[in-house]
């Protein structure tokens, strides 16, 4: 028979499964109508942003020290 | 005898490095076209910067991923291997370290999980994804197999725990909670889309890269030189991620254990975990009255509110000099500072800063700008008080935890901080007992 800790742990294992595939399905699924392009930190932490030589990338370097 | 098992670990090394190459052939031949050859004699540069990876290449990725997480479950509860582990973690620095220079890494999509929870707008690849879910879902199974050997941020400390010391329980304790801290403004930067923190200073990027500032080397060598002496200081003390796979792992199905069969209590894996993982024996002659445990842990689980409230507060009083980060809001603040204090401007040495100087050329009015800063604001204002409603739940929980007493007849790891490392298993004889029998 299961104990009452064997219990709650399988439940909280089943939720923390059900939570990340459905988390994920959802990210995956939802429209992304509207998708834009305001998250210029993202770019700011690439490694290749930086190093780009290319003169648009220095204006944005520079903008961005 | 020592000889053959040099010889091993040479040929080891060597079959490394030959598969490393060949992903490095498969990079090269990701760049489909060929370069353009200028008429007027123009000679491109050399490329300074990793080459972009094909998709395949990124889905491969996820694939050695589950292959490692595969091979370190395995190692660890069926084969009880230390040196398997081991070897998982060196090939874990070649390929999720110094080949992919840390990136996508677990820890990491923490942020991207966030920003594309709160921002529709934000599309985020299914690999991050993955590489996200994947460690969490090995760690509802099977522990944290993913810290013992696959995260490179804790493989390269873990080598380098050589003369560990046993830390104060309580101070582990304490400094426990830094993960969550960091963890809850990793999710509050990320969610009102300022920064990602944990890819920002994260200590030992810039050292799989070959490209840290002088600061970042630094403060990655001080973490590396501490984890001589304190093992795996940024899993144990600042790691965000860690945060998840500790819940997750608390409630795993199949979780190593010290000792394959029963334990016979000999003490001799009492010290061997570096991290103070191992929870000993907690037997009394006289068990307290269950009305009495249960009874004081409802005045600790009482303060928890009081605790949430009191975060709520401190978390909305603080939101501004949080906001700060975001790079709009500093921006807003600058220009205002200048709009109050125009006689800055008038001194000769004035040199405009670039970001308001880029600002300016966009064409965009003063009046946009503090609009957006102040719903920025007020964003944090909201996000302010959740961080603190949060923190203040973790510091209410983690009382309300010290009130809890385990009967324990056994040493045992504890779920939710043991790494899985296999350490200890070495120390236990009845492990050795069943190997010379066979």
């Amino acid at each position: 028979m299961q104990s009452r800790r064997e219990f709650i742990n399988k439940s909280l294992r089943l939720a923390g499964m059900a939570v990340l595939v459905g988390g994920s399905g959802y990210l995956l699924m939802r429209d992304d109508n509207g998708e834009s392009c305001d998250f210029d930190f993202v770019c700011k932490n690439c490694r290749k942003a930086k190093e780009c030589t290319l003169p648009e990338a220095k204006v944005f370097n520079g903008n961005n020290k | 005898m020592r000889y053959s098992r040099t010889k091993g670990y040479i040929i080891e090394i060597v079959l490394l490095f030959t598969i490393l190459l060949s992903f490095q052939t498969m990079d090269v031949q990701a760049q489909r076209f060929p370069k353009p050859e200028f008429e007027s004699g123009h000679v491109q540069p050399d490329t300074q910067i990793a080459l972009p990876r094909s998709d395949i290449l990124e889905y491969f990725d996820v694939f050695v991923l589950i292959v490692a997480l595969s091979v370190v479950s395995w190692l660890v509860l069926k084969k009880r291997s230390r040196r398997g582990v081991f070897w998982v973690s060196i090939f874990s620095i070649l390929y999720f370290g110094f080949y992919r220079e840390g990136c996508v890494c677990s820890v990491g999509s923490l942020q991207n999980i966030a920003l594309a929870l709160f921002n529709p707008g934000y599309k985020i690849p299914l690999t991050v994804i993955a590489f996200f879910v994947i460690p969490l879902i090995f760690s509802l199974f099977f522990g944290r197999v993913f810290c013992a050997g696959v995260c490179p941020l804790g493989a390269i400390q873990d080598i380098f725990a050589w003369k560990p010391m046993q830390m104060k329980s309580w101070l582990q304790k304490l400094l426990g909670l830094i993960p969550y801290i960091y963890f809850g403004l990793a999710i509050l930067y990320a969610a009102t889309s300022t920064d990602f923190i944990i890819c920002r200073y994260d200590p030992f990027i810039g050292i799989y890269r070959l490209d840290a500032d002088f600061l970042m080397f630094l403060l990655g060598g001080i973490f590396l030189l501490t984890s001589i002496f304190i093992a795996r200081p940024y899993c144990r003390f600042f790691c965000p991620y860690g945060v998840l796979l500790n819940l997750f792992s608390r409630v795993s199905k199949n979780h190593m254990t010290i000792t394959p069969s029963k334990c016979i209590q000999c003490k001799l894996c009492e010290n061997s975990c570096p991290f103070g993982a191992i929870e000993e024996p907690n037997m009394v002659k006289i068990k307290e009255p269950r009305k009495n445990t249960v009874r004081r842990f409802l005045v600790f689980t009482a303060i928890i509110p009081a605790l949430i409230i009191v975060g709520v507060y401190v978390g909305s009083q603080f939101h501004q000099n949080l906001a700060m980060v975001h790079p709009k809001v500093r921006l807003a603040q600058n220009i205002m500072d200048l709009k109050n204090n125009p006689e800055i401007q008038e001194d000769s040495e004035y040199i405009e800063p670039l970001e308001i100087e880029a600002f300016r050329s966009a064409g965009k009015s003063d009046q946009q700008l503090f609009t957006e800063a102040k719903e920025i604001i007020g964003d944090f204002h909201t996000g302010g008080m959740i961080l603190g409603g949060f923190l203040g739940l973790v510091f209410g929980l983690t009382l309300a935890s010290l009130s809890v007493f385990k009967y324990r007849t056994d040493y045992e790891p504890n779920k939710g901080e043991c790494f899985s490392c296999a350490r200890c298993m070495d120390y236990c004889p009845i492990e050795e007992k069943v190997g010379s029998s066979e």
